[in-house]
């Protein structure tokens, strides 16, 4: 066991159907195969920004639910900065961990400020209200996404890239040692993608771990400090982005071929095939899963319509 | 504007005075000794008139105010942890379950009032249980459609139960008592049903104010509201036990009373914002001004009396109408 992990997972088994799913989930008549994970095992250092990556039902979401409690795992053990996961109480675990959901929809018409001050919620007691200091944190949490201009903006009235940074800063107002992030590019254009990016840049710097869930090799390629590939309810391998970001581990995981360029420094990902025609690109090394090119097929760039 | 913990004070303030300023001016209407308005000057002289004022008008006027409280603090939380705009104690079968419970233990169980009360608030529970968990069942539409579906099928169960009650009631004695419930009102109320509604309704509208920021937590996604460090399970029970005790008390006194629960948070949260914070008081003092001033006409206007769930009803799907056609209510899921 690693002491400096402040997340240590250790043979983790989880399945939807209730069972332990220790036994691959077979056990269950009705869904055969169905444990989402199957004895993964991870250690996160303190302080680094950790890219869970794979393709969707390979067990990313679940694996952050799990991480912050919402599930229960059928086997297997979760340690938290040093102590068992099940030591926390409901408000030590508000104070360690935030969590920035896929999508969060805001059934109320709070306004910003009020939405943001929700993320003080583990620091007051079951009775308590916001203090002017809770307000203090809460307006520089969203300083700090660079929302502070919103503050007194409905939430019904904000754009979606302004909305995930509202989101954002409620998880920072929590002021947590640990931020969670569930997809947090996805909806987001190139312009907010970059924010929300530097941001967790800037929080690792300060101290935070950042354990973030993407489908995109391109979101893990620019942001991750070390990149946990995930392979139906498996680590497929957990290295620094440069080594696990290769076209064969890419290609073996999503299933179809994968080309990985590098310009400067940079790692470019993209599908090694377009789905108009089986053309390959030069360079494409994803062995065992590429088709072969049809004999008179066009050049790519001609083939779509 | 001045903020603290019970959100914006100018618009607190105003409605805490003209709900001070309706309990002051309904304890002068009436129809004695003339129709409407009982001068002051006869309140000091007529000795009738005092009695009136301080025995009938009194205990009826307050019963009305915690009945508006009752049914728009539950309704407030019924709406904000259920995450579902649309809903309201009489919707979810919440208010027919406590008349059903207290039609049911007038029958078979020929208690006191807090055997009533115990019985109205189990039921109560009951109806809405049985709402939550069939509208997780329904396996269509999305969970704001689904619950009010699930509701409105509990709702119409108790009450075609309380009409089954009716023909097993004596005529003479209990059947009076029934009819009453399906109805709605405060007509004969005395300070006795007074003394049994306080100790049943402040308790939970206390345990609703002082959980209020909480509410703000649990009408966020399961998710959300987890990572933020609350208990949902238990926090939302505790809230959801305190809004049935609430509204299940003012049920057995007054009957099924409808749709204030439903509009009335909706105007609060228009005046002073969603944030459960101010929004609850604000819910608790406008749904007391409103059910008073709908009180008062059903009392007032005609010789008769006019049955107080038909009144609100009336202005309450009429206002509901015109909320929903409106800009400004946004509803997603």
């Amino acid at each position: 066991m690693n002491t400096r992990a402040i997340i240590d997972v250790s043979d983790l088994w989880f399945s939807y159907d209730g069972t332990d799913g220790a036994d691959g989930g077979t056990s269950d008549v009705r869904h055969p195969g169905q444990a989402v994970l199957q004895g993964l095992e991870l250690e996160i250092p303190a302080g680094s920004i950790t890219a869970i990556l794979g393709p969707n039902g390979s067990g990313k979401t679940t694996l952050l639910h799990l991480i912050l409690g919402l599930l229960s795992p059928g086997r297997g053990t979760i340690r938290l900065a040093g102590r068992p996961q099940a030591s926390y109480s409901r408000r030590e675990m508000g104070r360690l961990m935030a969590l920035v959901p896929q999508s969060e929809a805001i059934t109320f018409n709070f306004s910003v400020l009020e939405y943001v001050l929700m993320g003080r919620a583990p620091y007051l007691g079951p009775l308590e209200m916001p203090r002017p200091t809770d307000r203090q944190v809460a307006a520089a949490a969203l300083e700090m996404t660079g929302a502070g201009a919103l503050q007194d903006r409905p939430v019904s009235a904000l754009s979606g890239g302004e909305h995930q940074l509202i989101i954002l800063a409620r998880a920072l107002a929590q002021e947590p040692r640990i931020l969670l992030l569930d997809e947090p590019t996805s909806h987001l254009d190139l312009g907010n993608q970059e924010r929300i990016l530097r941001i967790l840049r800037r929080l690792s710097a300060a101290g935070v771990t950042v354990v973030l869930t993407t489908h995109d090799p391109n979101v893990a390629a620019a942001v991750a400090d070390t990149v946990v590939l995930m392979d139906r309810g498996k680590v497929f391998s957990a290295a620094p982005a440069a080594s696990a970001l290769t076209a064969h581990n890419l290609s073996a995981v999503y299933g179809v071929p994968v080309l990985v360029l590098q310009a400067q420094d940079r790692l470019i990902i993209c599908l090694a095939t377009f789905p108009q025609g089986t053309q390959q690109l030069p360079g494409a090394t994803g062995s065992a899963l590429q088709t072969p090119p049809p004999a008179n097929s066009m050049p790519p760039q001609l083939s779509g319509r | 504007m001045a903020r603290c913990q019970w959100g914006r004070w100018p618009t607190q303030l105003i409605l805490a005075l003209l709900l001070l300023i309706g309990l002051l001016l309904s304890l002068f209407l009436g129809r004695y000794p003339a129709p409407y308005w009982t001068p002051p000057s006869a309140l000091w002289r007529d000795g009738m008139a005092q009695r009136l004022a301080l025995n009938l008008r009194l205990p009826r006027i307050l019963a009305a105010i915690l009945l508006g409280m009752a049914l728009s603090a539950a309704g407030s939380v019924l709406q904000m942890v259920f995450r579902n705009p649309l809903v309201e104690p009489g919707f979810l079968g919440v208010s027919q379950g406590a008349a059903f419970g207290a039609a049911f233990s007038i029958l078979f169980l020929k208690g006191g009032p807090l055997v009533v009360e115990c019985s109205a608030a189990f039921f109560a529970g009951l109806g809405l249980a049985g709402s939550y968990f069939l509208a997780r069942r329904i396996r269509f539409g999305g969970w704001i459609l689904r619950l009010v579906l699930a509701g409105i099928a509990v709702a119409a169960l108790f009450s075609a139960g309380v009409g089954m009650l009716k023909y097993l009631a004596d005529p003479a004695t209990q059947l009076p008592e029934i009819v009453f419930w399906t109805m709605g009102g405060l007509w004969g109320v005395t300070w006795k049903d007074v003394g049994y509604l306080l100790p049943v309704v402040v308790p939970g509208l206390v345990v609703m104010v002082l959980m209020r920021w909480r509410l703000n937590l649990l009408a966020l996604p399961e998710e959300t509201a987890f990572s933020v460090g609350t208990a949902p399970r238990r926090e939302r029970t505790l809230l959801l036990a305190a809004a049935v005790v609430a509204v299940a008390g003012v049920v057995s006194v007054a009957g099924v009373v409808g749709w204030i629960g439903l509009i009335v948070p909706h105007v609060a949260r228009r005046l002073v914002g969603a944030d459960a914070q101010s929004a609850l008081p604000a819910s608790m003092l406008i749904g007391a001004l409103f059910t008073l001033l709908c009180d008062d006409v059903s009392r007032t206007l005609t010789a008769g009396e006019i049955p107080l769930g038909i009144l609100t009803s009336l202005l309450g799907a009429a206002f509901f109408l015109i909320l929903m056609s409106s800009r400004g209510v946004r509803l997603t899921q």
